[in-house]
C-alpha cells in the first residue's frame, strides 16, 4: 500500500477499520458489564471473559495483512468458537439464558460483526457477515439445545448484520454515484495547478518578451533608417540569444507575473549564481497602492541583495501571502544567518533600505535570523498605503 | 461550510453515501421497528401508543431522507437535533406502549434503530457531536426504559449495550477518517507548462519579430520601412501581450467570461476546482466552450453564474453530488437543471 498514490478511500479504510473494532471492543466489554449486572454469577461471568476474550482474538485476526479469504476464515472459526464456549458457560451459568437470542448473546454476536467489517473492501463486510452469523447460528443450534437453552431468531443480531448490509451498499452504492465527478475533480485538480503554473509562466514569457523584444523594436523604430549602432546590435544580438535558449519562460527561474515592480525588482536581484524561487498568492500583487508597491519592491530587492551577498547561497525564496488586510512577503534563505541582536554594520541595510521603506507605507517589518540556519524577513504591508 | 464533518470534508466520495444510507436507513428501521412491534406484541400494554411510535419513527426516517438531500446541503445540527429527537421520542412512546410489560428490553426496537441512525449521521455531523448525540440517546432512552420496565436494571444493559458502541463507532468513523484525511491531503502537483508556454511566444515571434530583428542584426543596418515595421509589430504585440495578461483561468477553460472587475481571479483554488469539477461532470454541449461566466459584485462579496449548454438534461443524482461539492467552496451556492441548460450559482467573498 506504500507505493499506492494516496487517495480519500485510504482514509475512509482506515475510518472504517477504527469504526468496527471500537464496535466490537465497547460492544464485548459492555456486554461482559452486563452480564456481571444481570447474570449475577460472578464466577461464571469470570471465566465468560475467557471466550469473550477468544472473540476479540478472532475479530484481530481480521486486521492482520493476511490474504483476505484465509483472514475471514480463521477469524469466523475462532469468533465462533468464542460464541459458542459463552453460550456454554452462561447456560451452566446460575441464570441461563431463555434462548440463544436471549441478552447478552445479541451483543456479542453484534461485536464479530462489526468486526467483520474489516474484512476487505466493497461486499466483503456485508459476505463475511453472512458467514459469521450462519456458522455461529448454525453452532448455536446444535448446542444450544443440548445445554437446555433454545434456539430462537435473534432480531437484534439481524438488526446487526443489516447495519453492515446497509454500511456497504451506502458506500458502495455512494461512491458509485460519484465516480464521474470524483475523477472530474481529480482532473480539474491537476488543471487548476497547471493553469496557475501557465499563468506565471505566461506572466514571466510576457515579461521578458517586453524586457527585451519590445524595447529592441521601439529601439529600433527611433533609430529610424541608418547604421545600426554597436550597443543596439549587442542587444539584438543579446536578444535573438535569449529566445533561442531553454526555459526562459520557466516560473522556476525568475518569473515575472503581475505584480510589476515587485517582479522586476527580484528579477533585478538575480544573477547567473543567485535564483530566487517565487510562490504563493503572485494574483494579490495586483491590488497594491502604487507606494505600497514601491515600497515593498525595494524592501524585497534589499532583501535578496543582502541575502545574495551575505548568505553565501546559491538562491532563496519568496512567498506571497495574501490575508485580510494586506500581504505579507516572505523573504527565506538557508545561508550563514546572523544574530540579530549583534547586527553587523554592513546590515545598516535592512533597518534602512527595508525597515524604514516599509514602515513609511503603514507596514512592519520582521526579522528571524540565526547563525548557521538562515534568515527570513517577514514583509506585511496594507493594500494601501497608511498614515 | 463546517469543514470537521466528513460530507463536508470529502463531498464526493464521503458526503455521497448519505442519502443512500438515510433511505435505506429510514426504510431499515422501520422495518426492523414493524417486526420488533409483531414479534413482541404480547409485551404491548398499549397498541395505539405503538402505531403512534411507528408513525413518529416514519416521520423521522422522512426528516432524514429529506435533510440529508445533497440540494439542501450541509446538514446542520439543527437537523441533527431534529432527527435524533424524532427518534428518540419514537422509542420513548415505545418504551410506553410496553409500561409495566416489557418483561424482555432487548428485543425493544429503540437499541435496533439507533445505531441505524447514528451510521447515518456519522458522515454528516462533527464527531463529537455525533458522540454527543449517541451519549444522550443512550441515556435518554436508559432513563425511558429504568421508568417503565419492570426489570430496569436488566433494561438498561441492554439498552446501553446495543446503543453505546454504535455511537463510539460512528465517532471513530468520523474521527479517524478526518485525521487520516488532514494528513494525506496534501497532494502536490508538480507539472510545469513552461515550456509550452514559452513555445507559444516564440511561434508569435517567430512570424515578425524574430525575422525582423535577425534581418536587422545582420545587415548591420536598418531601413525606414524597417524602422517603421518595428513600430507596427511593437504595437500589435504590445496589445496581444495586455490582452493575454488579462486572460482569466475561466477563459482558459474556453468560457465567455463577464467579469468586469475581476472577481474570478481572486477565486481560491478549492473554488476554482469545484467549479471546474462541476463542469467536467455534466453532459454539456460542447467541453471547448462550455458557456458563459459572469460575475458581478460590490466591495468584496460576488455572485458568479456559469449557464452551461447541455447536450440532454442531466439526471438528478449526478448533479445533486456536486452540490455539496459547490457549498463546501462557495458561501452558497445553488444548481438549476433545465432541459437545455444547466445554471450554476454561486457566492464568494474574495480577500481584500
Amino acid at each position: 500500500m506504500s507505493d499506492a498514490v494516496w487517495t480519500p478511500r485510504f482514509a475512509l479504510s482506515d475510518g472504517l477499520r477504527a469504526a468496527g473494532l471500537w464496535y466490537g471492543g465497547t460492544a464485548l466489554a459492555l456486554a461482559l458489564a452486563s452480564a456481571a449486572l444481570v447474570v449475577g454469577d460472578l464466577r461464571a461471568v469470570a471465566v465468560l471473559a475467557v471466550p469473550v476474550a477468544v472473540i476479540a482474538a478472532g475479530g484481530l485476526l481480521l486486521v492482520l495483512p493476511l490474504p483476505r479469504p484465509v483472514a475471514v476464515a480463521a477469524a469466523t472459526v475462532v469468533m465462533t468458537a468464542g460464541a459458542t464456549a459463552a453460550l456454554v458457560v452462561l447456560a451452566r451459568s446460575a441464570a441461563p439464558p431463555a434462548s440463544t437470542a436471549a441478552f447478552p448473546l445479541p451483543p456479542l454476536k453484534i461485536a464479530m460483526l462489526a468486526f467483520g467489517v474489516n474484512a476487505g473492501r466493497r461486499r466483503a463486510p456485508l459476505i463475511a457477515g453472512v458467514a459469521i452469523t450462519a456458522v455461529t447460528e448454525t453452532a448455536a443450534g446444535l448446542v444450544g439445545p443440548a445445554l437446555g437453552v433454545p434456539w430462537a431468531f435473534d432480531l437484534p443480531a439481524t438488526a446487526g448484520l443489516a447495519l453492515v448490509a446497509l454500511a456497504s451498499s451506502g458506500f458502495l452504492v455512494g461512491g458509485r454515484r460519484t465516480a464521474v465527478a470524483r475523477r472530474a475533480s481529480r482532473t480539474a485538480a491537476e488543471q487548476d495547478v497547471l493553469a496557475r503554473t501557465r499563468a506565471i509562466a505566461r506572466s514571466r514569457a510576457a515579461a521578458v518578451v517586453h524586457d527585451t523584444v519590445l524595447g529592441d523594436l521601439a529601439a529600433l523604430a527611433a533609430i529610424g533608417a541608418g547604421p545600426l549602432p554597436p550597443a543596439a546590435a549587442a542587444r539584438v544580438r543579446s536578444t535573438l540569444d535569449l529566445l533561442a535558449s531553454p526555459g526562459w519562460a520557466d516560473p522556476a527561474a525568475p518569473p515575472d507575473a503581475v505584480g510589476g515592480p515587485v517582479l522586476a525588482a527580484i528579477a533585478r536581484a538575480e544573477d547567473p549564481d543567485f535564483s530566487v524561487r517565487l510562490d504563493g498568492e503572485l494574483a494579490a500583487l495586483r491590488g497594491l497602492d502604487g507606494a505600497v508597491e514601491g515600497a515593498l519592491a525595494a524592501a524585497i530587492e534589499q532583501c535578496l541583495t543582502n541575502a545574495r551577498i551575505h548568505a553565501g547561497v546559491e538562491g532563496a525564496d519568496v512567498t506571497v501571502l495574501a490575508d485580510r488586510d494586506g500581504l505579507t512577503v516572505m523573504v527565506a534563505d538557508a545561508g550563514a544567518g546572523f544574530d540579530p541582536d549583534a547586527v553587523d554594520p554592513d546590515r545598516l541595510g535592512l533597518s534602512t533600505a527595508v525597515v524604514a521603506r516599509v514602515e513609511a507605507v503603514g507596514g512592519s517589518v520582521r526579522v528571524f535570523a540565526r547563525p548557521g540556519v538562515g534568515t527570513t524577513v517577514l514583509l506585511a504591508v496594507p493594500k494601501a498605503a497608511g498614515p | 461550510m463546517n469543514r470537521d464533518t466528513l460530507a463536508a470534508r470529502e463531498p464526493l466520495l464521503l458526503g455521497a453515501p448519505a442519502p443512500v444510507l438515510a433511505g435505506g436507513g429510514a426504510a431499515l428501521a422501520l422495518v426492523l421497528a414493524a417486526a420488533a412491534a409483531l414479534l413482541g406484541r404480547r409485551e404491548l400494554a398499549a397498541p395505539g401508543l405503538e402505531i403512534v411510535a411507528l408513525v413518529v419513527l416514519a416521520v423521522a426516517g422522512v426528516a432524514a431522507v429529506l435533510l440529508a438531500s445533497p440540494f439542501r446541503a450541509p446538514f446542520t445540527a439543527g437537523a441533527h437535533a431534529a432527527v435524533l429527537g424524532l427518534v428518540l421520542l419514537a422509542v420513548v412512546l415505545d418504551a410506553a406502549a410496553q409500561d409495566g410489560r416489557n418483561a424482555v428490553v432487548a428485543d425493544d426496537w429503540g437499541p435496533m434503530v439507533l445505531p441505524v441512525f447514528l451510521l447515518v449521521l456519522a458522515t454528516l455531523r462533527p464527531p463529537r457531536e455525533v458522540l454527543l448525540g449517541g451519549v444522550l440517546a443512550a441515556a435518554a432512552s436508559s432513563a425511558a426504559v429504568a421508568a417503565l420496565s419492570p426489570e430496569p436494571l436488566r433494561g438498561v444493559a441492554a439498552v446501553l449495550t446495543g446503543v453505546l458502541p454504535p455511537a463510539i463507532a460512528a465517532t471513530a468513523l468520523g474521527a479517524t477518517t478526518l485525521r487520516a484525511l488532514r494528513r494525506g491531503g496534501a497532494r502536490a502537483v508538480t507539472r510545469s507548462d513552461a515550456a509550452s508556454v514559452q513555445e507559444e511566444a516564440v511561434a508569435r515571434l517567430e512570424a515578425e519579430a524574430i525575422p525582423l530583428l535577425a534581418a536587422v542584426e545582420d545587415a548591420g543596418t536598418i531601413t525606414a520601412a524597417q524602422a517603421e515595421r518595428a513600430r507596427a509589430i511593437a504595437a500589435g504585440l504590445r496589445a496581444a501581450l495586455v490582452a493575454d495578461l488579462a486572460r482569466g483561468w475561466l477563459a482558459d477553460a474556453g468560457f465567455r467570461v463577464d467579469d468586469p472587475d475581476g472577481y474570478a481571479e481572486r477565486m481560491t483554488a478549492a473554488q476554482r476546482t469545484a467549479l471546474r469539477t462541476t463542469v467536467a461532470s455534466l453532459p454539456l454541449a460542447d467541453f471547448e466552450r462550455p458557456g458563459l461566466a459572469s460575475v458581478r459584485g460590490q466591495d468584496r462579496d460576488a455572485v458568479l453564474e456559469l449557464a452551461l449548454p447541455v447536450a440532454a438534461r442531466p439526471r438528478r443524482t449526478r448533479v445533486a453530488p456536486l452540490v455539496p461539492l459547490l457549498r463546501s467552496a462557495f458561501a452558497r451556492a445553488d444548481v438549476r437543471i433545465g432541459d437545455e441548460q444547466v445554471s450554476v450559482r454561486v457566492e464568494l467573498t474574495v480577500p481584500r
